[in-house]
């Protein structure tokens, strides 16, 4: 609990670690967008770590983002299968931002790159690490959808641009940095 | 389709930071100054001209001769793979003792989804194949002239006297969208001269 408070807090991975920066900037755009890339996330992310896991102690140390990759790029292939099959057309470039979640920091950061990444952590530690980052992520996801819709209403289809998009994230980061100097008892600004 | 078309197209009408925002990674820490960002932008665009044009001739040759679309991602991730650890074995070769310094950086070149999607989207977007290292060289430059003046903003900002929680990554993101709210009105003005391919 408290793990998923410091990720939904200082460590999340839409307002503090900007890692998925393009899946956050355009899957936001629309309602349809935003619950494709939602329910993608929740599922690929943990599923890869959980396969990844046992793979990375068989592959040397230099060579452990291989397993992860090929993993990511095998569910991100098999989750396109399935939304072609169920009849979704998403257009090329939610397709080619899909695929960019085999990449993103998102996916890998926890486990692997990150600071706080563990080398021969245990499985249930690496899990607990990945639920918090994608629960975080999809709050913070959740939360930054809503507030584009509504800065819609006023500023049209500015919100949606990438200026528009980084002038809420510029908002967001403020504020939490806000509410963390205040709870920590130092006050807003220095 | 000619060649300043294409180089103009990849590189401004198509920014890869500023137009689409595909991102590099860890965004803050790349535009903390102009040097960095130059750097990196630099170091992105030759993984991104390599990775793009083996990625584009095995895409044309083999996945789209025989109907084997369906394995891009995967494809991609072995090239990217491959490429990254081949360049750290060859420096490892040729300066042992300075073999660390690729092996830190090769990560972040894995990890950088605009390699990833950009070098995706070229051969889509592209009709001849000796025009992909041009369109994954606009994209680069597109990458040059996004980074380096967002981080030139972003230290005048920190450098100006600002409130305090204007300062860090917050002033970053302001930057990019200022940077972004210029380019729309470079794109304009391009538009006038110049028709971009896609």
């Amino acid at each position: 609990m408290k793990r998923l408070m410091l990720y939904l807090g200082v460590r999340n991975p839409v307002w503090i670690i900007p890692l998925a920066m393009p899946i956050v900037l355009y899957g936001t755009q629309t309602g349809d967008r935003a619950l494709l890339f939602g329910v993608v996330v929740a599922l690929v992310i943990p599923i890869t770590h959980a396969l990844s896991w046992p793979l990375e102690r068989v592959f040397p140390r230099s060579l452990h983002l291989v397993p992860l990759l090929t993993i990511a790029a095998v569910l991100v292939t098999i989750a396109e299968l399935v939304i072609d099959l169920s009849g979704v057309f998403a257009g090329p470039r939610t397709i080619v931002l899909l695929r960019s979640l085999v990449v993103s920091g998102l996916l890998l950061y926890p486990g692997s790159v990150g600071p706080g990444a563990v080398r021969n952590e245990r499985f249930s530690e690496r899990m607990l690490r990945i639920g918090a980052t994608t629960a975080a992520f999809l709050v913070g996801f959740a939360l930054f959808f809503v507030i584009r819709r509504v800065a819609a209403v006023p500023f049209g289809t500015f919100s949606d641009t990438v200026a528009g998009g980084f002038l809420i994230l510029a908002i967001g980061r403020m504020t939490v940095s806000a509410v963390h100097r205040v709870r920590r008892g130092r006050g807003i600004s220095s | 389709m000619s060649v300043i078309a294409l180089f103009v197209t990849a590189s401004l009408a198509q920014n890869v930071v500023l137009v689409h925002f595909f991102g590099v990674w860890p965004y803050p820490s790349v535009v903390y100054s102009p040097r960095r960002g130059a750097a990196v932008a630099g170091a992105v665009a030759l993984v991104l001209v390599w990775v793009s044009t083996v990625y584009g001739v095995v895409h044309r040759l083999f996945l789209a001769r025989f109907a084997l679309e369906y394995l891009e991602t995967l494809t991609l991730v072995l090239i990217l793979l491959g490429t990254v650890y081949a360049v750290v074995r060859i420096a490892g070769l040729v300066a042992p003792y300075a073999r660390a310094v690729p092996a830190r950086y090769a990560p972040l070149l894995i990890l950088n989804t605009t390699v990833f999607v950009v070098a995706m989207s070229i051969p889509e977007s592209v009709e001849r194949i000796t025009f992909f290292p041009v369109a994954a060289l606009g994209a680069g430059a597109g990458l040059f002239l996004a980074l380096v003046p967002i981080a030139a903003i972003r230290r005048h900002l920190d450098r100006a006297r600002i409130p305090g929680v204007l300062r860090g990554d917050v002033s970053a993101y302001i930057a990019t969208a200022l940077t972004a709210l210029a380019i729309q009105q470079i794109d304009r003005l391009v538009l006038s001269v110049l028709e971009p391919l896609w």
